[in-house]
């Protein structure tokens, strides 16, 4: 059946209303969404000296103002890894006797490499750079996002 | 003095249509009538959350360094401080359970039915607005608990396609909790959120008025009522005067506390759980997928939404057992989820 003229006119009405709204909420909607900065820079932090770290032992710390952690290996080798769980974000506990991570919140558990060993994490923890200069133990990792 | 104001009123304004609008104004009397105090006493707890957030908001200062130190002033320094935050918080918890009674008192008598749907759908999004002021106000005292539990409910969202990372990121202000998510939780708490509930409480408290209290189809032959106007507001003061002093004696007596400030290289304490409202999601997100959890859920409070216009039969003044079994099973699951998720964490 042909539109009358009010109808065509109230349609032109309706889509130009419409268009205006979605030009109004789509930039609040970019504006809310925080600015992803990824500079290539990395950020490096000094966390400890080999004498703190025995072996199978785990030392926190602040990195990109995230909680990360550096454990000392059965091996004596070092790794670092992010201490945020991979699940749902909460920060890990070290469990020395067993060798593992244990995320309080969902009972995630990741072993000492950050591997998943029990989910409902999926992820590994993701894992940062170690070097070690003389007595001295940094972690770098690349600099993001916001 | 009180004539010559009305007087003043009257030569200016034609007070007579509100005056007779407040004369004629009845409340069906039935053996269900009680629940219908449920609805005042939210109001109530809703004007109790306003003046207490207010007194709130002039110490509490929304920065990681010093949100803690904000609250922990307000309730040890300023003067009758920790009643006030007490009563804040008691009250929240207060008006959830009150709204809930309210939400199922209303399903179960069927007074979503034409013509109050625009009413129940109304009355859906405030419930989802208080859960939303529940939730961004939980962060606020910045301790370590709020500190995990607002990361679970910020992260939870990501499992949802295509809006799933936006939500999570536009709730936190970055990649994650941080002083941009204190922040934005404080600007919802106070500015977002009251401007959008006083709204849609405002145009559901109206079209009460416009309609009326519903009479339940079983109680549709009884057609005593009680005017309003003293005898059902007398009645309404009294519960709000009950209500009130279960809510001084819940602050006065467990006052609220505060645990230490955040310390993100802390690991979540054993034990991190949500409120008791959100359990019931928390529990469900445990025990399935969270994909198939969120979902549910999502699509669970669209249906319960869209109820009145799915039930045709009570539209049409006819029972619809269908719907009351509906009810029903959704009570069971949000009570028993809720109890389960409270049992397993002791147990754990």
């Amino acid at each position: 059946m042909a539109s009358t003229r009010r109808q065509f006119l109230n349609r032109i009405l309706g889509g130009g209303i419409t268009a205006i709204m979605a030009y109004i909420i789509y930039p609040v909607l970019k504006f809310l969404d925080p600015p992803s900065i990824s500079s290539g820079e990395r950020s490096k932090a000094f966390v400890a000296t080999t004498e703190e770290m025995s072996l199978n032992s785990a030392k926190f710390f602040r990195l990109l103002d995230r909680a990360a952690v550096l454990v000392r290996l059965p091996n004596g080798n070092y790794k670092s890894l992010s201490a945020k769980c991979t699940d749902l974000g909460c920060t890990v506990s070290f469990r020395p006797a067993g060798d593992y991570f244990h995320c309080n919140c969902h009972g995630s558990e990741f072993s000492i490499n950050g591997r998943v060993l029990r989910g409902p994490a999926a992820r590994p923890l993701e894992e940062y750079d170690v070097s070690v200069v003389g007595d001295k133990i940094y972690v770098s990792a690349p600099v993001k996002s916001v | 003095m009180k004539h010559r104001t009305a007087r003043f009123l009257e030569e200016r304004i034609n007070l007579g249509p509100v005056r007779d609008w407040i004369r004629r104004k009845a409340v069906p009397e039935h053996k269900y009538s009680v629940w219908y105090y449920f609805g005042g006493l939210a109001l109530f707890l809703i004007v109790v959350q306003i003046i207490t957030g207010i007194l709130l908001a002039f110490y509490y200062s929304p920065t990681p360094s010093k949100a803690n130190e904000s609250v922990r002033f307000i309730m040890e320094k300023v003067r009758y401080g920790w009643l006030i935050r007490s009563i804040h918080f008691w009250g929240a918890n207060f008006l959830i359970a009150v709204v809930l009674v309210h939400m199922f008192s209303t399903y179960f008598m069927k007074a979503y039915r034409k013509p109050r749907e625009v009413m129940w759908v109304l009355g859906s999004l405030i419930l989802g607005l208080l859960l939303g002021f529940a939730f961004t106000g939980y962060l606020l005292p910045w301790t370590t608990l709020s500190y995990f539990a607002t990361k679970i409910g910020v992260n939870t969202p990501r499992v949802l396609p295509l809006i799933g990372n936006y939500l999570s990121r536009i709730m936190m202000g970055g990649s994650d909790v941080g002083a941009a998510t204190l922040q934005r939780m404080f600007t919802l708490h106070t500015v977002v959120l009251p401007l959008l509930a006083l709204t849609l409480i405002i145009l559901h408290v109206l079209l009460s008025q416009v309609f009326g209290s519903s009479v339940p189809l079983s109680q549709s032959n009884y057609d005593k009522q009680m005017r309003f106007f003293p005898d059902y507001l007398l009645r309404d003061a009294a519960v709000w005067t009950v209500g009130l002093a279960i809510l001084l004696t819940f602050a006065t007596v467990f006052p609220a506390s505060l645990s230490a400030k955040v310390n993100p290289l802390q690991p979540a304490p054993a034990g991190t759980k949500p409120m008791w409202y959100f359990l019931f999601m928390y529990q469900s997100l445990r025990m399935y997928s969270r994909t198939a959890a969120i979902g549910s859920i999502a699509l669970g409070a669209l249906v319960w939404m869209a109820v009145p216009f799915l039930d045709r039969k009570s539209a049409k003044g006819k029972k619809s057992t269908f719907f009351t079994l509906f009810g029903l099973a959704l009570l069971i699951y949000l009570v028993s989820m809720t109890v389960f998720a409270d049992i397993s964490m002791k147990i754990h």
